[in-house]
């Protein structure tokens, strides 16, 4: 966990620096607007410039053998969680970085033996919106970032549970749609407004060898190996609908 | 919110229905291993997997794995009587269903170096039971007693398998049947018979026997009816023994046989036949011994010649048969025993007279064993019986590879056991604490006791039977001394299987095991397909 917050805060503090130089500048009641079309004279358009926050679910379909000592089905269910910040408009196109933690672990009964497998993706969404007004905007989404594999064997044979983890580079690409769903009037008003969106793409993390060895303490005298599962490379489609609120 | 809760469940449904791609079926099946133990490994048969596992040892108590593929729903796995092949007999997908159902068929694994090969022999007829040929030639598949392996079965029909043809078809074969089917398959050495030396396959049905070639096996059947008329009541053959190798001696072949119902032996001398449509025929001879036998072989007597040596554990004696004169000689014995086999080669006197070791199986009475002089036994029986006593109740006499002097005897309540020198006559005992399990080494340098579904194993040299007791952590289902395929030249390597989760196994050094330089391994079979 220490090491997820110090990835979280990392994330946090490169979502929050591109702000400073964003083409929207900082205090919106006095920005005249980039697009005249979108927002009336003097005021900030919110349905386009503005922090995003989503909560979201996420399902991926992993086709990978090596895949199935861990799950009964080719499908790895996540919780999404967001930041974005709009940096950058022009047009009815516009700009926002952000941060994003999926998290997701799976378990099955393998030959008899439960068998888990968590993963932490963090990723650096960088997301451009083509915006459509009151109807909100579609985008596009690459997210480069890291993910933390760690999965689990439990044997009875072996001295300790079978386990592995590992920090991994991930990946994702993605195109979806944001609606704003409340309230969608008066764009220009610094007020809370509930988004619903979803988006789909290709998802990707560097394989893991799933060499897994019995988790025993450096001091015990004991000599032990593990199983080798084979290498596991989890990518696949994946769709994802989330809430989201801006301001 | 309803409307955006029902759009967000409604994807996650959609999303999750379109991802039931289901894994292999073999995930969701516990694994039920069984070990056997191979002259150079240690084979763990997957059935859920289709696979065999096989341990090989290497130096520093490492192990490596190697998976080969057998057929769906094996039946029946045995090993040769050098641990040299492992044979794997499988149903198949019966009755097929779709054109890439399997047929029935046997896998053969050639352990006989490290570089271990596979054959996969088909057959057209699904059949639960399996003969192997100790000279490594045949095997042979066949109905014989247990359940059916399909719907419709002839219990008649066998399948013969020539092992020196790797990937060959079977060859079916049904043999004429006049109310018995075939229950017990023998193999014969070479026989001199009248057409020159031939191999025998003798198949023992409920009521009668039946020879047929090897090397032709599509040929004519010698078949040998055991009782005398009609409305004698039928004859259960029970075993045979064979005798008659000495290609100088034409003629000579002869079999023996008893039965369970049956005071008489019956002896088959196989010569000439006066039908032309065979190149040899069967006369039989029946002798009474008195009580129906247990055990019987061919033996040589201090008069030259060759003799039935059967025991008759009814009367306490044992009986010499000549089988060409039926002429019997009875020896009155301390204990009724039940179990004989020749130690000549150990303890004979060099004048070409058996000798014979007698000992008592399944009985509750401590018999001991007995040394069966033959040199003496014609003209004078009552010196030719020397018995050594034991404490305890005989289970099973085990020999010793390398060591023909050695033999282990297991006790029925595998509380103790014994090491019979049969040169010195010495009987060694050996205690241990609980029921245990012996194991020798296929190098006869030692044994090991362990407990059964303990965790207790112990290490015996027969040089001075010093108990070296190591533990394991898992519970322990077998062990294996095996030789290592890579390290100094003889190290061996101890493999105790442990049949918990994925199956896992200890490995200790066999030559000075030490629970602290034991390495264990886990998950054995939990690698996938």
């Amino acid at each position: 966990m220490k090491r997820l917050a110090i990835a979280l805060g990392a994330a946090s503090l490169l979502v929050a620096a591109p702000s400073a130089r964003a083409e929207d500048p900082p205090a919106p009641e006095t920005q005249a607007p980039t697009n005249p079309a979108l927002a009336p004279t003097g005021h900030t358009n919110r349905l386009k410039s503005m922090w995003r926050f989503e909560l979201g679910y996420r399902g991926s379909f992993v086709r990978e053998a090596t895949f199935d000592p861990f799950s009964t089905q080719d499908y790895f269910a996540q919780v999404s969680l967001g930041g974005s910040r709009t940096v950058y408009t022009r047009g009815r196109f516009s700009f926002a970085p952000g941060f994003m933690w999926d998290y997701g672990k799976t378990g099955a009964t393998s030959r008899g033996d439960a068998a888990s497998l968590e993963v932490h993706r963090l990723v650096i969404p960088l997301e451009g919106r083509l915006h459509f007004g009151a109807w909100g905007y579609a985008f596009l989404r690459t997210a480069p970032g890291i993910a933390e594999m760690s999965a689990e064997v439990d044997d009875p044979a072996s001295p300790a549970n079978l386990t592995k983890s590992r920090w991994l580079f991930a990946t994702d690409v993605s195109a979806g749609y944001a609606y704003p769903l409340w309230p969608r009037d008066n764009p220009m008003d610094l007020t809370p407004r509930i988004w619903l969106q979803a988006d789909s793409g290709y998802g990707w993390i560097t394989p893991i060898g799933l060499n897994l060895a019995p988790d025993l303490p450096s001091s015990d005298p004991r000599i032990a190996s593990g199983v080798d599962l084979g290498s596991l490379t989890m990518r696949g489609a994946f769709l994802r609908v989330a809430a989201a609120i801006s301001y | 919110m309803t409307r955006l809760s029902s759009t967000i469940a409604s994807l996650a449904v959609l999303s999750t229905v379109a991802g039931c791609g289901s894994r292999n079926s073999y995930w969701d099946k516990p694994v039920s291993a069984v070990s056997y133990g191979l002259a150079n490994g240690v084979a763990l048969l997957d059935d859920v997997d289709h696979r065999v596992v096989i341990l090989t040892a290497q130096d520093h108590q490492e192990v490596t794995t190697t998976a080969f593929p057998i057929g769906h729903n094996a039946v029946t796995t045995m090993t040769s009587p050098d641990a040299k092949r492992l044979f794997v007999l499988s149903t198949g997908d019966w009755p097929p269903r779709t054109k890439d159902d399997q047929k029935p068929s046997l896998t053969v694994i050639d352990a006989s170096t490290f570089d271990m090969q596979r054959a996969h022999y088909e057959m057209s007829v699904p059949l639960p039971n399996l003969a192997i040929d100790p000279l490594g030639h045949w095997a042979i598949a066949y109905a014989g007693s247990g359940a059916s392996a399909s719907f419709v079965q002839n219990p008649n029909e066998f399948v013969l398998f020539d092992l020196t043809s790797p990937n060959s078809l079977g060859i079916p074969r049904t043999i004429l049947s006049q109310g018995g089917t075939p229950q017990r398959l023998t193999f014969t050495p070479p026989l001199q018979l009248p057409n020159g030396q031939r191999r025998l396959l003798i198949i023992e049905t409920q009521i009668d026997v039946t020879l047929l070639e090897l090397d032709d096996i599509k040929g004519p059947e010698v078949k040998i009816p055991l009782k005398s008329n009609v409305n004698a009541p039928p004859v259960a053959p029970a075993g045979v023994v064979v005798d008659g190798f000495d290609p100088n001696s034409p003629g000579d072949a002869r079999i023996a046989l008893r039965a369970d119902n049956n005071r008489n032996v019956f002896t088959f001398t196989l010569g000439r036949s006066s039908d032309p449509n065979y190149d040899y025929g069967a006369s039989i001879n029946e002798i009474d011994v008195g009580g129906v036998p247990t055990d019987i072989a061919f033996v040589r007597t201090g008069d030259g010649g060759l003799r039935v040596a059967a025991l008759v554990p009814a009367t306490t004696s044992a009986v010499l048969a000549d089988p060409d004169t039926s002429i019997t000689t009875k020896v009155a014995l301390p204990a009724p025993y039940t179990k004989l086999s020749l130690v000549t080669n150990v303890v004979g006197s060099g004048t070409g007279t058996d000798v014979a070791m007698l000992w008592n199986s399944g009985s509750s009475a401590a018999s001991g064993v007995a040394f069966w002089l033959l040199g003496n036994t014609v003209g004078q029986p009552y010196f030719s019986i020397e018995a050594i006593p034991v404490q305890q109740p005989i289970q099973n006499v085990d020999d010793v590879a390398h060591y023909e002097q050695l033999k282990v005897l297991e006790t029925q309540n595998q509380s103790s056991f014994f090491v019979l020198n049969l040169i010195s006559r010495a009987v060694s005992p050996l205690q241990t604490s609980g029921r245990a399990a012996l194991v020798i080494a296929p190098d006869g340098q030692r044994m090991w006791a362990f407990a059964p579904g303990g965790q207790d194993l112990a290490k015996l040299n027969f040089s001075d039977l010093n108990p070296m007791p190591v533990k394991t952590e898992p519970a322990i289902d077998n062990v294996f001394d095996v030789a290592r395929a890579t390290g100094p030249a003889g190290g061996r390597s101890l493999i105790a299987i442990h049949k918990v989760g994925g199956v896992g196994a200890t490995v200790f050094d066999a030559l000075n095991p030490t629970t602290a330089d034991s390495h264990r391994l886990s998950g054995l079979l939990l690698e996938g397909p």
